[in-house]
Formats: structure tokens, C-alpha cells, sequence
């Protein structure tokens, strides 16, 4: 046999780009993402990320208030939706809207850095992950706000209440300082964390 | 405690409490405050102590300062500081002065004096003479002697009068000429795929081509053997790479086999085998039926880098995929290779589907911010393959019979010295490399290099130019072999074939005593 025939080193510094990042601790539920390597760092500064950038901008400030009224002016049309329906329904659909777009989903629609942060969520993109920033402290304080007024709205009613509640933790837990990189993994339940 | 005491704080805290209501009372606004407090008490101390609580973190998150990870690790330096380090600083030279064994390899190469062609006067500095010597080039990579073509020649003349020498910008950005649009039907007709996109550089056809389709999480299934190119095109797509023993199928399917049970549970991503169709580094070939059953078996698409056997391989030199009948272009989702070889051009071509095309034409960073190539060397490579699908031109016949006659010359010769060498190269290919063998290797990179280096420079003397394969070794992620490169040309007669065997072990012999 030949040296070429024998078994390649597999082990070398740079083609092993994109080993599993993500090491699970043993019987655990909760994992951290790992920091990035210098290789994903260069990536991820190849290019501004367009992805998170945009939430500075004052329109995307105000879409949310907007966002808001038209979804409670949408559900106050709605036939036989009282107010405390109505406040509820809005709050629960912002809050799943914002969880699904700032949490759930990893990555970033475009391709300019090779998925550099395909196992980032867009909030942990925000500010490159700073913490207590003007977006975010924003961000925060719209579920909050919102929560607040529409229990009021809906006057206090025991079983809206817990609903909105719920729904307004669901929402902030995640934006926390702790939670962040912060994943949940079920075995069998959720998918394994993508390499 | 005494009762007056008492009485006196429950006082002071009773006016506190009065002259504040006071004065929140007179703010504006208050009194909306005011009525959402009361109103949204409703005898429910408990719901309300939730409310203050998230209230109470609302405001203790908007009072947060800032907090960044990135300049966790941040230094602050004063002024003096920065002045010390500033003045501490000495520039690097720009060019660093040349090493030993970088000067020895410069001077290892020959120097061609006027055209290049089968016999050529070279200058080559390791055999000590500086005065150009007639030689047999045994070296070139023009297989098919398209570059010393008259025809073509006139037709390349012709085209840089009309366009010029370069292209002058990137396809997208009016560096797309006619003679690209029509080269890229020409090849895509010829080597049977759907269309074609043609590259400004070989070398870089295979490290822009892989990046565009392949990111961090897919995987990639490569053949240990696979030339320095396309392990920079997987190194820079940041793709999971698992390497297979060089045409190892039974590896290639147990690794296929891990790898698959590995990511069994994460999500589906882009899954290619990456394989060379007359491998560079050791000028063989690999089963490509087995692969492609492989490929669907596991479900894998398939690369294959066909930049040597373009033109060399096949009855019509149309590559790898004419000697499996079987197999059909589309069996391949990819393939690129380069004009620069057996073509006697320059650049490069990826072919596929449309698709596979298209997605090219705007995602491969090559294609986008390159200039493309210049417009004579399209109309050069159409020629040449041209010339190649026109049989009654004979090339590919004389190339085949000139391989394997060299082939043959080279195997007995070797035989009566006592196979000092190994040819590792297919036996029908003009692309021939040669190693030393087992019993003379040296573990040490330079001594194995210096010895193939005496055995060229014995050859140039005695009218024969060959060369060391010449490898950037500090790039490679693969060990290499130390091979000689000795090149067929449709050019050589037989006296010639003849001629570089007994050359070579003659030289052989006078190395490796």
C-alpha cells in the first residue's frame, strides 16, 4: 500500500469547518450554544447582518404599534368578538407572531456567509448579542405594554388574565439576559440542533 | 418603645403620605394613573402584585445599562500606551526574502526559450548550464498539441484584433461576449449536459463552483486523493467534510453508511460526493458506476471534477463518463474541469443542469466578481472542441496509441531495472506519473524531492524535459506523493517514446544506484 492509501488525517486545523458546534451536556434538557470559532466569527463579520440590522430603524419601531391596532381593529370586526376577546386574541397573536420571528427561527433568509449563524436566533443576532440595547429594551417593553392593557381592557377577567399572562411570559423569558444561546432540547420531541 | 414615639412616626408618616398624594395629585396626568390603580385593583390584591411585579421589571430593564459580550475582553489603553506600542512597531518587509528551498525550487524550473511546442530550447539552472539547450518536452500539458495549432492560432489573432486581450469585467457586468455564449453550448453539447458556464481561471473553477452550492451543515463525502482545488473549495465552503480511502468503494460506503446514521435525526441538508475523474495527484480513475449506485443508494448527489480527462479520457476524449456506457450526464449533478489542460486554453467550465447553471450566474463568487476570460481563449477551447468531435481528425486516436505505447515502453523499461519505479498513473493515459519505489523512499520531504529532482536534471541533460509534479505542500490536507510527470503528446513519434524510456533509466539507474 502506498502513503497515499493509508487513512487521511482526518483531524486538521482548518477543514474541519462545521464539526457540531453544539455540544450537548449528558441528561441534560438545557444546552448553551458553543462561542464561535474564529473561522464563524470572520464569517459572521464577512458583511453587516441585514437580518438583524433593520430593527434600529424607526419604522420598524412603529410597525409594531401599527401592527397592534389593525390586528385589534381586525378582531373588534369580527362578529360576536366581545372586548375582552378581542384584547386577548390581539395579544395572543403578537406574542406568537414575535416569538416565531425572534426566537423560533434560526439562520438568516439570505446567503452571505456560508451559515455563519445558521444556529443563532434573530434576537441573539440583534446588536451582535448585547444585551439591554435601545431595540432591545423596545422590544421588551411592547409585550409588556401590551400585556398590561389588555388586561385592563378586558376587565379583569380571571381566565383572559391567565391567558395573556402566559402568553406575555412565554414572550419576555426568552428576550432575557439568562436565556441567552439558551436551548431546550426534548429527546425525541424536538429536532437535534442543526450541526 | 414608648406610645409617644410611636404616635409621632405614625404622624410624620401620615403627613408624608398626604403632602406626596398632594403632589402626585397636582401633576398632570396623574389622574388617569390614579383611576387605572383603582379601577384594576377590583379586590384582587394578588393579581395586582403580579402586575406591579412585571411592571417593576419593565422598569428595572429599561434602567439596564448596556451590556456587550464582544468587549468583554477590551483593553482600555491610555495615550502613552498606544504611543509606546505605536513606536515598538517594525514594518514586515512586503516581499519576504526567499528561503533556501524556495530558491532551489525557482530554479528547478526550466526556462523555455521562444515557442513552446514538442522540442523546445530550455534553460534549466539545477543541471549548472545557463545556455538554452534543445529538448524533448516531455512536460506539457497540451496532450493534444491544440496550442500550437495553426488554425487555431489564426483564429485566436482574428479574435484579439476584433476584442482585444481582455474581457474587461465580470459576465454580469458586460464581460459576457459572444464567443462565451457560444463556447458554453459548444462544450455543454459536447460533453452531453444540459448548459454550461464557463470561468476565467481553472484553478479557481472548483474552489468557486463548491462554495456556491455548499454551506456550514451540509456534508461533503470526498475522496482522499482529491487535488488541492476542490480541497480549497470544501475548505472554504465550511461544509462537514468525511473523507474516504483514495477509490476505496468499500470505504466510500461504510463512510456513506456513518455518515448517514450520524445525521439521521438532524435536518436534511445538501449531501454531495466529491470525486475526480483522472485524479491529479495520482492519475487514476474511479469506479464511477459504483459511485453513482452509491449515490442513489444513500441518496447523494454527485460532483466530479473532470479537469485532467477532458480530452484524455474516452474514445472522443469527451471525459470519464464515455467509458461507462451506463452512466449518463445526468447521473452527475456537477461537473467542472478546465481548458487549460488537454485543451491547450485557459479557464474554466462547470456543466449541469439549467439549474444547476442559472443558480451559478449570480451565486458563484468567481463568476460574479471576476472578470471574465478574455474572448480569444473561448474561441481557442471551442475550436479545439470542435476539433475533438470531428473523429475523422485522428487526435484522440494518436493520443491513445502514443499513451499506451509510452505506457508499455516505460513498464518494460522499469522491469529490467529492477522496478526502481512505480507507475501509479492508469496505464492508458497519456498523463503518466511515476514514484519512487518502497525500498528507495525517504521519510524526509526534501531528500525524496532533491532525488527526483537529479533524476530530472539527468534527463534534461541528456535531451529529455520531464518534471517533479510540483505540489504546495504546505497547503495540502492530504499526504502526497513524490511523483515525476511524464506527458504523451500527440507530437512524439515512436523513436521518441522510445527515446524518453531509455533516457529515464538511465538516469534512473545513475540516481538510485
Amino acid at each position: 500500500m502506498s502513503k497515499s492509501h493509508s487513512p487521511p488525517p482526518i483531524v486538521t486545523s482548518n477543514i474541519q469547518a462545521g464539526q457540531p458546534i453544539h455540544r450537548r451536556r449528558s441528561s441534560s434538557i438545557i444546552t448553551h450554544i458553543e462561542p464561535e470559532t474564529i473561522e464563524e466569527q470572520s464569517d459572521q463579520a464577512a458583511l453587516p447582518n441585514l437580518n438583524a440590522t433593520w430593527v434600529h430603524g424607526k419604522g420598524a419601531w412603529v410597525i409594531h404599534i401599527v401592527i397592534i391596532l389593525i390586528l385589534k381593529i381586525f378582531y373588534d370586526l369580527l362578529p360576536g368578538v366581545t372586548q375582552e376577546l378581542s384584547w386577548t386574541f390581539t395579544n395572543i397573536t403578537y406574542v406568537t407572531g414575535s416569538y416565531l420571528m425572534f426566537h423560533y427561527v434560526t439562520g438568516i433568509p439570505f446567503e452571505f456567509n456560508a451559515g455563519a449563524y445558521d444556529s443563532l436566533s434573530m434576537w441573539e443576532q440583534i446588536d451582535n448579542g448585547d444585551q439591554y440595547t435601545p431595540a432591545k429594551k423596545f422590544l421588551l417593553g411592547v409585550p409588556v405594554g401590551l400585556f398590561l392593557i389588555s388586561t385592563h381592557y378586558s376587565h379583569y377577567d380571571l381566565k383572559t388574565f391567565v391567558l395573556n399572562f402566559l402568553a406575555c411570559v412565554a414572550v419576555v423569558i426568552p428576550k432575557l439576559p439568562g436565556s441567552h444561546r439558551m436551548r431546550l432540547t426534548v429527546p425525541d420531541l424536538t429536532p437535534q440542533t442543526p450541526i | 418603645m414608648d406610645q409617644s414615639v410611636i404616635n409621632d412616626w405614625v404622624s410624620y408618616i401620615n403627613d408624608a403620605t398626604v403632602v406626596t398624594g398632594d403632589f402626585f395629585r397636582s401633576l398632570p396626568g396623574s389622574s388617569i394613573i390614579i383611576r387605572y390603580i383603582k379601577s384594576s385593583y377590583q379586590d384582587d390584591p394578588i393579581r395586582s402584585i403580579w402586575e406591579a411585579l412585571l411592571f417593576i421589571f419593565a422598569v428595572h430593564y429599561f434602567l439596564a445599562s448596556k451590556k456587550s459580550y464582544l468587549k468583554k475582553n477590551y483593553v482600555p489603553l491610555s495615550e502613552r500606551e498606544v504611543d509606546e506600542l505605536v513606536n515598538e512597531w517594525e514594518p514586515e518587509p512586503l516581499v519576504q526574502p526567499l528561503q533556501k528551498s524556495e530558491q532551489w525550487d525557482l530554479s528547478s524550473i526550466p526556462v523555455i526559450h521562444g515557442a513552446a511546442g514538442v522540442k523546445v530550447n530550455a534553460v534549466l539552472n539545477t543541471t549548472g548550464t545557463t545556455k538554452p539547450k534543445q529538448v524533448l518536452n516531455c512536460a506539457s500539458n497540451d496532450f493534444l498539441s491544440f496550442a500550437n495549432d495553426e488554425s487555431i492560432k489564426a483564429k485566436a489573432v482574428e479574435v484579439i484584433r476584433q476584442y482585444g486581450v481582455g474581457s474587461c469585467g465580470p459576465p454580469g457586468f458586460y464581460g459576457q461576449q459572444k464567443a462565451h455564449i457560444s463556447f458554453e453550448s459548444t462544450i455543454s453539447k459536447f460533453m452531453g449536459a444540459q448548459d454550461a458556464i464557463v470561468y476565467a481561471q481553472a484553478f479557481n473553477t472548483g474552489t468557486s463552483v463548491i462554495p456556491s452550492f455548499l454551506k456550514r451543515g451540509d456534508i461533503v463525502i470526498a475522496d482522499a486523493g482529491i487535488n488541492l482545488s476542490v480541497q480549497k473549495g470544501i475548505q472554504m465552503s465550511r461544509v462537514t467534510v468525511r473523507w474516504y480511502q483514495h477509490n476505496d468503494m468499500k470505504d466510500l460506503e461504510k463512510v456513506l453508511e456513518q455518515t448517514n446514521k450520524e445525521f439521521r435525526k438532524r435536518p436534511l441538508t445538501r449531501r454531495f460526493i466529491i470525486t475526480e475523474a483522472l485524479f491529479e495527484n495520482s492519475g487514476d480513475s474511479p469506479d464511477l458506476q459504483k459511485i453513482v449506485e452509491l449515490k442513489y443508494k444513500y441518496k447523494y448527489r454527485l460532483m466530479l471534477d473532470e479537469t485532467w480527462s477532458l480530452g484524455i479520457l474516452g474514445k472522443t476524449g469527451r471525459g470519464l463518463l464515455e467509458e461507462y456506457p451506463l452512466v449518463s450526464r445526468d447521473d452527475i449533478e456537477i461537473t467542472f474541469g478546465s481548458m487549460a489542460h488537454a485543451l491547450g486554453g485557459g479557464g474554466g467550465y462547470c456543466i449541469g443542469s439549467r439549474s444547476v447553471v442559472k443558480h451559478q450566474r449570480i451565486g458563484s463568487l468567481a463568476v460574479v466578481f471576476s472578470a471574465s476570460m478574455p474572448a480569444y481563449l473561448a474561441v481557442c477551447a471551442e475550436a479545439a472542441i470542435e476539433e475533438l468531435s470531428d473523429t475523422s481528425s485522428g487526435r484522440m486516436a494518436k493520443l491513445h496509441k502514443n499513451a499506451v505505447r509510452l505506457n508499455e515502453i516505460l513498464a518494460t523499461a522499469n522491469l529490467r531495472s529492477k522496478n526502481k519505479l512505480t507507475i501509479i498513473s492508469r496505464p492508458d493515459s497519456p498523463y503518466i506519473l511515476v514514484k519512487i519505489s518502497e525500498k528507495y523512499v525517504d521519510e524526509n520531504y526534501g531528500a525524496m524531492e532533491k532525488k527526483l529532482q537529479e533524476i530530472t536534471d539527468e534527463c534534461f541533460k541528456e535531451g529529455i524535459m520531464i518534471t517533479r509534479s510540483k505540489r504546495l505542500q504546505q497547503y495540502e490536507v492530504i499526504p502526497i506523493e513524490h511523483t515525476l510527470k511524464i506527458c504523451a503528446s500527440i507530437d512524439h513519434s515512436e523513436n521518441d517514446l522510445n527515446f524518453i524510456g531509455s533516457i529515464l533509466f538511465k538516469a534512473v539507474n545513475k540516481v538510485l544506484p
